[in-house]
């Protein structure tokens, strides 16, 4: 019998209330130690520090200018805005796509798109698919490793930590079917973020007011934190 | 417990007794039940401010007599008050000549997302999350052919400090910001411009000066006047 997908999980996010905290990046990387250096010694070594390991990026969003008039002042129309990205579990996953081994693949039960990490090799091809730069490769493990929906957390009946983290409530998760009756299909996707026709992503958009249209001609003005 | 404090017996709404209650309540909201406002008994209740005059005063009595009873230092500029509030030229301000040619950015400090002043700044969980940079006008980066994530100096005589710099557009021309708290790390091997070991833990308080400011004596951490090149 063929098995077809009963569930999608998805996110939602509001970037008109986002102000760029980067709490749900910490907290996801809190858990996410906990998950990949359990057994880390940590009374002893500390923390990991997990460089460049960041399964929830927010990105700073900008642009606008600055002119001088005759009399020295100036004029501005400066705007930028955040977006708190991780996985969006999408529909076509680029990344499965990319995949040599079928490390990383998308779950039949919840269509939350993981990685098998015996399976992995590595190779990062899923990351240089993924237009979302989910993604994040562990170099000391030489795995791959990305937002797993903090599934765990699922199971418990509980939301991502990410999400509840939040203190603006800017993040949202659940299935598809439950964000739509709440937000209905949002405003559409924004710059930094590629256009959805490419992975057909779970991610409802609530715009920033000063939201561009994707490829629009501000910049990404924070690219070391992400 | 929070419940069981003796100083919240009668907050409203009352204090949940437990975390799992609290959470269950999300987002604690107390409304005042009066509008509040300000002076309320001097407007509405005949009552005196705490004024020499007993009156709101454009011209201050207790402003002259501190300008006049004080002492102030003739060569610091901008040391005096003033009676009536007025915008006052200071050392290393937009106006000060002295120093507008060796250092013509302004340098203000922020309270950045990444750490509570200096508190936390050792945790590399935050240092990545958020970068300790000296944000820049994209004018001002292409007259030194600066470009976003290059390392700078960036000094007065005061000090030097070395560090990113963001190109951004949320900063005026003119003006470089940099968040303040991080930790001094003086590079004894390197002498700065300025002529003191360059601190590559970008922390600001190496270009800030020790210079009570005339009415409160407090810190004038926002005056500083900088030059930044290419590190
Ligand atoms: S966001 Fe990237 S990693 Fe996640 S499912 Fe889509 S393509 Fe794959
Ligand atoms: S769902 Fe979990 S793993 Fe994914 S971004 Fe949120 S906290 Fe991180
Ligand atoms: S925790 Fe919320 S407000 Fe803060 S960056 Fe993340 S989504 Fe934005």
């Amino acid at each position: 019998m063929k098995m077809t997908q009963q569930t999608q999980y998805g996110f939602y996010f509001d970037s008109s209330k986002c102000t760029g905290c980067k709490t749900c990046h910490i907290a996801c990387k809190d858990r996410m130690t906990g998950l990949v250096r359990a057994k880390d010694d940590v009374m002893n070594n500390g923390v990991a520090n997990l460089p460049g390991i960041i399964w929830r990026r927010v990105y700073e969003y900008g642009g606008g200018n600055w002119s001088q008039n005759v009399d020295g002042s100036f004029e501005q129309n400066v705007f930028a805005y955040y977006m708190s990205i991780g996985c969006n579990h999408c529909s076509e996953p680029v990344c499965v796509k990319a995949c040599p081994t079928g490390a990383m693949h998308k779950r039949r039960e919840d269509g939350l798109v993981q990685v098998a990490t015996e399976l992995c090799i590595g190779c990062e091809s899923c990351a240089r698919a993924c237009p979302y730069d989910a993604p994040q490769l562990d170099i000391e493990r030489k795995v791959m490793t990305k937002c797993d929906g903090c599934s765990d957390r699922l199971a418990e009946g509980k939301k991502p930590i990410c999400v509840d983290s939040c203190p603006l409530r800017a993040l949202d998760f659940d299935t598809m079917d439950n964000l739509r009756a709440k937000y209905g299909e949002g405003d559409g996707h924004i710059a930094p973020l590629p256009s959805p026709s490419i992975t057909s992503p779970n991610l409802i958009i609530k715009a920033n007011r000063n939201g561009q249209p994707v490829g629009g001609s501000g910049q990404l003005l924070n690219p070391a934190e992400v | 417990m929070t419940s069981t404090n003796s100083a919240n017996t009668n907050a409203q709404p009352t204090f949940p007794n437990s975390y799992a209650e609290a959470q269950k309540i999300g987002v604690f909201r107390a409304f005042s039940k009066t509008p509040v406002l300000a002076l309320d008994s001097y407007i509405n209740g005949g009552k005196a401010v705490s004024t020499p005059s007993g009156k709101i005063e454009i011209y201050s009595l207790s402003m002259a007599q501190k300008g006049k009873d004080w002492i102030f230092n003739p060569n610091v500029k901008g040391d005096y008050i003033t009676a009536i509030p007025m915008y006052q030229p200071t050392w290393d301000g937009y106006e000060d000549e002295d120093t507008k040619d060796d250092y013509p950015l302004q340098l203000a400090g922020y309270h950045t997302k990444g750490r509570t002043h200096s508190s936390y700044h050792n945790v590399p969980w935050l240092r990545e999350a958020a970068e300790d940079a000296v944000w820049m006008n994209p004018t001002d980066a292409l007259g030194r052919g600066l470009r976003s994530g290059d390392k700078v100096q960036m000094w007065n005589e005061r000090g030097t400090v070395e560090l990113p710099v963001r190109i951004t557009p949320r900063v005026a021309p003119g003006v470089v910001a940099l968040g303040q708290g991080a930790w001094y790390q003086p590079d004894i091997a390197r002498i700065g411009r300025s002529g003191h070991p360059i601190d590559v833990g970008g922390c600001i308080n190496t270009l800030t000066r020790y210079q009570p400011s005339p009415l409160a004596k407090g810190n004038p951490q926002h005056t500083n006047r900088v030059q930044i090149v290419k590190a």
